[in-house]
């Protein structure tokens, strides 16, 4: 009999013992499985493998009578499922590879969100958080706060640093951008990191000013286009109707100043984008993009107030997306390359040996750890969604103050640790054992503003009914369509 | 109003697709409600409880035990559950409780091994016996 148990507490037996133990027939290694359909199961393992079997075959596998030297066999040997008399290195392979994935929590904060004003110049019904005010005083970041932002972001000790700016429109409180921007290149030649700046703007009030700055400061900018004309118009309101004509001509003038890999645009999906994804992904194309991140609407902020949020749910998001999807694939079929990026990160999960750094789908949470944000008024917060929730009167997930609050005290409050250590999908009830854990991660914030609870209970989580819906999808199109997945593998980064 | 007790055993052909693929037995009730009874000695209670779990979304539960090693799992649904709807509930539910039962015994096999693999994936050698 194999014997592996743990003698004392914290030891354990040496992988010759272990080795030396198997002698015949094969061992099941840890794994997860889901049904993807009526026929088949998935399994997974933590280094993140996975293997699609039929259902018959999984009792056959669990109960050992699975023929040595056959496909199936050599398929679960070669993916780490079971482990045989010649598989001595298995263990340690998988002991590596799950190291690797798990890097990206040793190598900690890399984003730090700078919300530097709060202002907006356009009104858009579903967004969280911007005001239309000339109130510079009440709504924008100062030197006194900024400077204090990059003490803590200079604490961080991961060797790369993304600072992004973020609003209301952050090109409202343009000086403050240069100053931080200048400020954190001089710091940073004692520091010597690797640090990038992206400016998350709508882009109506673009200046020739704005651009050559960035252009000598290697800024990238970030913005919104939410489809066709009529359908931008209408998600995103300002005077004079003019939104979606400044956001194309902002992009071509980036474009044609910085360079053509200096702008990325990101859509937000609301009642009138559903039934339109092609369109959608279509004006991407027209605008010269080869991607799109097919994004829900948060639950948060002025989204719940204004019941936009509840203006269709999971089940029609899905459909879109799926339509999206369906269409990107069919677009590549035909020879126009094209990236729906949620999908690649979750392909990104499956196939690269490095974890990815996308902060909703990490466990455990990539609150704090892996992104923070400094609001305009001095108040730290995990996540951009937490300030989200924090403008409607929620400060559960407020970390501290810039100002009153050492980094320790911010970093290990309660407020951080306790949602992180609730978010390690290894323990949560319903995850616990999910096949799709290895791809997946945790929300806190989205469940908490949905079901008053970080955790939250994955039978009712839009969160989960998304990701299972999405992953069961790409592992089906996999199975199913080579060609699809040659292009799916495509959106991997190595 | 509130319903009587009786129960109505389905005739299996006309639950065709509600019918599990273990040996639970399935009666529906006059109230719409859905009994599911459980051979202990073949599903375990743990399984039970992480398949109510997984399915609170669909259906509420409420588990009770009538004989030894017997345990009945009463399922109410909201009104608005057709009978189609419902008949998958109840078969994935009981499909459900199957896999939950192959996990544990999984995670039992390999419970030992998976240690072995975390503690040699974050220390290397300093948690390994050294004879
Ligand atoms: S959230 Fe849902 S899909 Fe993700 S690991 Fe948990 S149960 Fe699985």
């Amino acid at each position: 009999m194999i014997d592996l148990a743990v003698d004392k507490p914290g030891k354990f037996k040496t992988l010759e013992n272990y080795n030396q133990s198997l002698k015949e027939g094969y061992k099941l290694l840890p794994f997860r499985f889901i049904r993807l359909d009526e026929e088949r199961y998935v399994l997974t393992n933590d280094v993140g493998e996975y293997l699609v079997i039929s259902q018959g075959s999984l009792p056959a596998f669990v109960n050992k009578t699975i023929e040595p030297g056959s496909g199936l066999y050599n398929d679960l040997k070669s993916k780490h499922f079971l482990l045989d008399d010649d598989s001595s290195i298995a263990l340690e392979l998988v002991a590596m590879k799950y190291r690797t994935k798990m890097q990206q929590v040793s190598s900690f904060t890399g984003l730090h969100m700078f919300v530097v004003t709060l202002r907006c110049d356009h009104s858009c019904p579903y967004c969280q958080v911007s005001r239309q005010s000339e109130d510079r005083a009440t709504f924008d970041m100062t030197i006194e706060t900024a400077a204090k932002c990059l003490d803590f972001t200079f604490r961080s000790p991961s060797p790369s640093i993304k600072i992004e700016f973020q609003g209301g429109e952050p090109f409202l409180n343009f000086d403050l951008i240069k100053w931080i921007v200048l400020e954190a290149k001089r710091r940073n030649e004692q520091h010597q990191k690797d640090v990038e700046f992206v400016i998350a703007t709508n882009l109506a009030l673009l200046t020739d000013d704005i651009l050559s700055f960035c252009l000598e400061q290697d800024v990238h900018l970030s913005t919104s286009l939410d489809g066709p004309q009529d359908l931008h118009l209408a998600n995103r309101p300002r005077p004079g109707s003019d939104s979606y004509q400044k956001v194309i001509s902002g992009i071509n003038r980036v474009r044609a100043v910085l360079g053509p890999d200096k702008i990325s645009a990101l859509m937000t999906t609301t009642k009138a984008s559903l039934g339109r994804s092609k369109e959608i992904i279509d004006e991407y194309m027209r605008q010269g993009f080869n991607a799109i991140f097919l994004r829900p609407l948060s639950p948060y902020g002025f989204a719940i107030k204004t019941k936009w949020y509840q203006s269709y749910d999971v089940q029609d998001w899905l459909t879109f997306y799926f339509e999206g999807l369906d269409y990107i694939i069919e677009l590549n079929k035909r020879g126009y390359p094209f990236v729906e990026l949620y999908a690649g990160i979750i392909l990104n999960k499956m196939f690269s040996p490095w974890g990815t750094g996308y902060v909703d789908l990490q466990s455990p949470a990539g609150l704090g750890i892996s992104a923070i944000l400094f609001n305009y008024n001095a108040e730290v917060y995990a996540s951009d969604e937490s300030r989200m929730l924090a403008e409607m009167g929620d400060k559960q997930f407020c970390l501290g103050n810039i100002h009153e609050n050492s980094y320790e005290e911010i970093m290990l409050s309660e407020a951080l640790l306790n949602p992180i250590e609730q978010s390690i999908v290894e323990s949560v009830p319903g995850c616990q054992d999910c096949g799709f854990q290895p791809y997946c991660g945790s929300d806190p914030v989205y469940h908490y503003a949905t079901q008053k609870d970080s955790v939250g209970h994955k039978a009712l989580s839009g969160f989960c009914k998304k990701n299972m819906a999405i992953m069961r999808r790409l592992i089906s199109l996999m199975e199913d369509d080579a060609e699809a997945k040659k292009i799916l593998l495509s959106w991997v980064k190595v | 109003m509130r319903h009587m007790h009786h129960t109505l055993r389905i005739l299996p052909a006309t639950i065709k697709n509600m019918q599990p693929d273990n040996d639970a037995s399935v009666t529906e009730a006059v109230d719409g409600s859905v009994s599911v009874v459980f051979d202990l000695q073949i599903n375990s209670l743990t399984a039970v409880k992480k398949a109510v779990y997984k399915f609170a979304a669909d259906c509420a539960a409420v588990l009770s035990t009538k004989e030894p090693n017997q345990l009945e799992v009463k399922l109410s649904f909201p009104d608005t559950t057709d009978l189609v709807d419902k008949r998958a509930v109840v078969r994935a539910f009981c499909n459900e409780v199957i896999d939950q039962d192959l996990r544990e015994q999984i995670a039992c096999e390999t419970e030992a091994t998976r240690n072995l693999i975390l503690a040699q994936a974050f220390s290397k050698t300093s948690l390994l016996q050294q004879d």
